[in-house]
């Protein structure tokens, strides 16, 4: 029997929206203060008035909703999966300002994919755009890799048993320290260290590149931050192909890697539990996963002759792999290369690691290799126990941070995402079609979106159908948050209307 | 999670250094599959 929420369950969820809500507006103070750095006086009026209306929508939530009830499951769940909705309205108002979307709804497309690290876009003429907008896109897909409830988290809300319940419905369910405000702090450390790190390697690989030293080190933070966070924007919309600079696109693909592993293994790793990297099961099925789908594409893209020498042949077919699989969504080729050049079976190599992904509590989507591996592993359980004498026992593990015993919650978990995973990409795919694009294009551009890629094989782009757009915001939004809370936020909806009192 | 800070330090260090030699060694086989790929089937 489910019941009907009552009057505190709704003032409990708006009370941390409104937590959340601030924490946006706080953030949006970093491009007002580059618009004024970069003497860019309509980017901080607007930068201005986008700040004022979001505290103040954030303070009006946390004011009328004010409770001291702690978030109970149902709460969480909704509060994170509405977390996100309104952030992407919110966060969009800038961007509408600026002048470089169509519509309102092109300016929640992009903030949507840039929190779900998507990286699709629907700008126009980004190239000139100002600094600071073009900076707000990228914190946007900072913010969301690291989580919008971790952020929240970091700054806002107490680390008490719902907060941690706030924390699994973003899709991070490994608690890598005691508390969970800890956790939070965790993952800012760890994105810190390597921002000063990536940051510091692509500004001299600019630099040497020729770009002049302010716009290399513009550059360069904002790709570090697309590419930490598996995001996939770029300052220019001709992505990492802007730069003609090899150097550039081995250190993106560190740092997409480097973003698709678990914070909770970095955590063991950099504590001195080194042995854990080759162990690991997300590790070891991510490399066997990367070259059997690397093998498909090469294959894919030999098959249609496209390149002439074996290094453009190796260096754009791995980058894209890579830039796929990780979940990132940068790219050395034109969009319609994909469609003109690599052909069926290069775009199915490319599209079927989009769909597998990185590894859980990372900033990457998909279905993630670590429920790859678990149904792998379960798979041969099953096939061995056929096998070996009806009396034996056996017994399957997992290594992950520790030997695990493979029980069935863990197989039918996994098999519940990947099957929804599943379900996501074909919605996609269905819609594309009724669009009017070809198979292979509506289930590249689908799975891109599910998957928080941002590959674009031509179909995004700011003239495609609204109701396209649409259902990829929904994409993104579902692909990202895991479906859990995406589930509890409809139930409770359902139950509003349909609950016993 | 800190209980001296040069351990600390130094088990951090060797961490990200040795998640770097995992990249690179994921790099080096990616592109290592591509130049055996090209040179077997071209």
């Amino acid at each position: 029997m489910i019941l009907r929420p009552h009057l505190d369950d709704y003032k409990i969820i708006g009370f941390y929206l409104g937590k959340i809500t601030i924490s946006i507006g706080i953030a949006m103070m970093i491009p007002f203060i580059i618009a004024l750095a970069y003497s860019e006086w309509q980017g901080a009026a607007d930068f201005l008035l986008s700040i004022s209306f979001t505290l103040l929508v954030g303070t009006l939530f946390s004011i009328i909703c004010y409770t001291r009830k702690d978030l109970a499951t149902m709460h969480a769940m909704s509060v994170a999966a509405l977390s996100w909705i309104v952030a992407m309205f919110v966060s969009a108002l800038p961007l509408y300002l600026s002048g470089h979307y169509g519509s309102y709804l092109d300016a929640s497309f992009e903030a949507m994919s840039g929190y779900a690290t998507t990286g699709l876009s629907l700008a126009i003429d980004l190239d000139h755009m100002a600094s600071s907008y073009n900076f707000w896109r990228h914190l946007i897909m900072f913010m969301g890799g690291q989580g919008i409830v971790v952020i929240a988290l970091t700054f806002l809300v107490r680390g008490t048993a719902g907060a941690f319940r706030m924390y699994v419905g973003e899709a991070r369910d490994e608690k890598i320290m005691p508390n969970v405000v800890e956790t939070a702090r965790f993952i800012w450390l760890v994105s810190m260290v390597y921002l000063v790190l990536g940051s510091g390697a692509l500004s001299i690989a600019g630099i040497w590149g020729g770009l002049p030293p302010l716009k290399a080190i513009f550059d360069s933070v904002c790709i570090f931050m697309a590419a930490w966070d598996t995001g996939g924007f770029a300052p220019q919309s001709q992505s990492i192909l802007f730069y003609h600079n090899f150097l550039f696109e081995i250190i993106t693909i560190s740092l997409m890697l480097l973003g698709s592993i678990n914070f909770a293994l970095h955590y063991v790793v950099w504590t001195g539990n080194r042995r854990e990297l080759y162990r690991n099961i997300e590790i070891v099925t991510l490399f066997i996963s990367i070259i059997v789908t690397l093998s498909i594409t090469a294959w894919g893209v030999l098959e249609k002759n496209v390149y002439a020498g074996s290094l453009p042949f190796s260096s754009k077919t791995f980058y894209h792999l890579i830039s796929g699989h990780t979940g990132t969504g940068f790219s050395t080729i034109y969009p319609r290369q994909f469609i003109n050049e690599w052909g069926a079976l290069a775009m199915f190599g490319v599209t079927l690691a989009m769909a597998i992904g990185g590894s859980v509590c990372s900033t990457t989507g998909a279905i993630k290799v670590f429920r790859i591996g678990i149904i792998y592993k379960a798979l041969r359980q099953e096939i061995k126990k056929m096998l070996i004498p009806e009396t034996a026992i056996f017994v399957q593990k997992i290594h992950h941070i520790k030997d695990i015993v493979l029980e069935d919650k863990y197989v039918r978990i996994s098999a519940i995402i990947l099957i929804s995973y599943v379900n996501l990409y074909i919605f996609g795919t269905v819609a594309g079609m009724l669009c009017g694009y070809s198979l292979s294009e509506a289930l590249f551009e689908s799975v891109s979106a599910a998957a928080n890629v941002g590959l674009s094989c031509g179909i995004t782009s700011p003239t495609m159908p609204s109701a396209l757009k649409i259902v990829y915001i929904l994409q993104m939004w579902a692909g990202r948050l895991e479906f859990i809370a995406v589930m509890v936020l409809f139930g409770m909806v359902i139950a509003t209307f349909r609950g016993k009192r | 999670m800190i209980k001296t800070p040069f351990r600390t330090i130094w088990n951090a260090v060797l961490g990200i250094s040795l998640e770097l030699v995992l990249v690179y060694i994921f790099i080096f086989a990616g592109l290592a599959i591509c130049f055996i790929w090209w040179t077997v089937f071209k």
